[in-house]
């Protein structure tokens, strides 16, 4: 029966190892000028910035799981997260710049410079942020290579620590009664938006929106010929 | 009134019973009746505004119909959900102003069909038609703030 523990052990070298392999990917494409290559190294981007998603979750999920078995330091698995959540963010805006330069390959032929740029800059951040998740991640259940306990024992408590960790940002959520029914109307806006616009390209596939064409009501210009 | 309605066989399933099949799902049920009123309405709303204008405006008369099936869906289980907290959410100032934007929102949806697609195209006012766009936009937006806001005030 596989668990978050389970899942997150499958899945949680997916995006450190992909990071780098789309990288040397995008480099090689550089190097010999070839956009084919460009295009694979950004869908690899986009599909691991997409699978770094449930690593992120069961991660979460594994912690609640596993923070009281004998062995396990507490520390090392809130360094663990902190770290996680830095460069998760990091690879999620890497993957939308990703998917932009593939929509630029699409629609423009080529993605601009700036974009591919980017990418290669946020994907070498990323990578570096990766490596500093995954080293309180191993040291989570391995006390052979875990620091001095004596360090760990003086950090400040998960409440406590400072900056962009996902303490900080659990108690933002819950120190503030706004947030929560904030970010869920906001969610509940995105979905009626992302439904909306699915069913209607649906329809348009399925061929009940073919409709007849017809002048423009809305807008007044001749050559518009049904769209305003 | 509230009360009794609150009491009825109905309610007292769909607020006790212990089974994904009674408050969860109807819930489920009203979600996706938002998403078909409010996804189909924005859509529409978004096009008269002038985004996606290599794509024609008539074809879009077919999205009224899911439009409808959203509103009877929502309105059906949203009755379902009251009835089970009559009494809370009867005397929530925060319910009648979402009931205010879901009616706001409704109007603007019949008075769109009305301007764009059951005219004749030399009688529909451009500018009208935007400005009933854009509060539509604005009425499902307060409705659905006001419908999260009902949980937590």
């Amino acid at each position: 029966m596989t668990n978050s523990p389970h899942l997150h052990l499958l899945l949680n070298h997916a995006p450190t190892v992909g990071t780098v392999a789309a990288l040397c990917l995008l480099l090689l494409a550089f190097a010999r000028r070839n956009d084919h290559l460009k295009h694979a190294a950004l869908e690899v981007l986009f599909l691991v910035s997409l699978l770094t998603l449930p690593v992120y979750v069961t991660g979460v999920a594994a912690e609640a799981q596993i923070e009281s078995l004998p062995g396990v330091s507490v520390r090392a698995a809130e360094r663990h997260q902190d770290a996680a959540l830095v460069a998760f963010v990091c690879m999620q805006v890497t993957g939308l710049l990703a998917w932009i330069g593939l929509w630029q390959f699409r629609r423009l032929a080529q993605p601009a410079a700036g974009v591919m740029g980017a990418v290669v800059l946020l994907g070498v951040m990323t990578v570096a942020l990766m490596a500093r998740a995954a080293t309180p991640g191993g040291e989570i259940r391995h006390p052979e290579i875990r620091a001095v306990e004596a360090e760990s024992v003086a950090e400040p408590a998960a409440e406590t620590r400072a900056g962009f960790g996902s303490a900080s940002v659990a108690l933002f959520v819950t120190k503030y009664a706004w947030v929560w029914p904030a970010a869920e109307t906001l969610h509940f806006l995105g979905l009626c938006l992302v439904f909306g616009v699915v069913l209607a390209v649906n329809l348009r596939i399925l061929g009940a929106m073919k409709g007849r064409s017809r002048r423009c009501t809305v807008c007044s210009h001749g050559a518009c010929s049904g769209s305003a | 009134m509230f009360e009794w309605l609150e009491a009825t066989s109905l309610s007292v399933w769909v607020r006790e019973a212990q089974t994904i099949w009674a408050f969860p799902m109807i819930l489920t049920l009203h979600t996706f009746g938002l998403a078909l009123l409010v996804g189909g309405s924005v859509v529409i709303d978004l096009r008269l505004l002038g985004i996606g204008r290599q794509m024609p405006v008539a074809p879009l008369r077919m999205l009224f119909r899911v439009v409808w099936a959203g509103f009877w869906l929502s309105l059906i289980t949203g009755s379902t959900l009251f009835a089970a907290y009559a009494t809370m959410r009867g005397t929530s100032p925060v319910f009648y102003a979402k009931l205010l934007f879901v009616a706001l929102g409704v109007s603007t949806v019949v008075l769109i069909r009305r301007a764009v697609f059951d005219v004749p195209a030399e009688i529909a006012a451009a500018g009208s038609v935007k400005l009933m766009a854009l509060l539509s936009l604005a009425a499902w937006t307060a409705a659905i703030t006001t419908g999260r806001l009902l949980a937590y005030l």
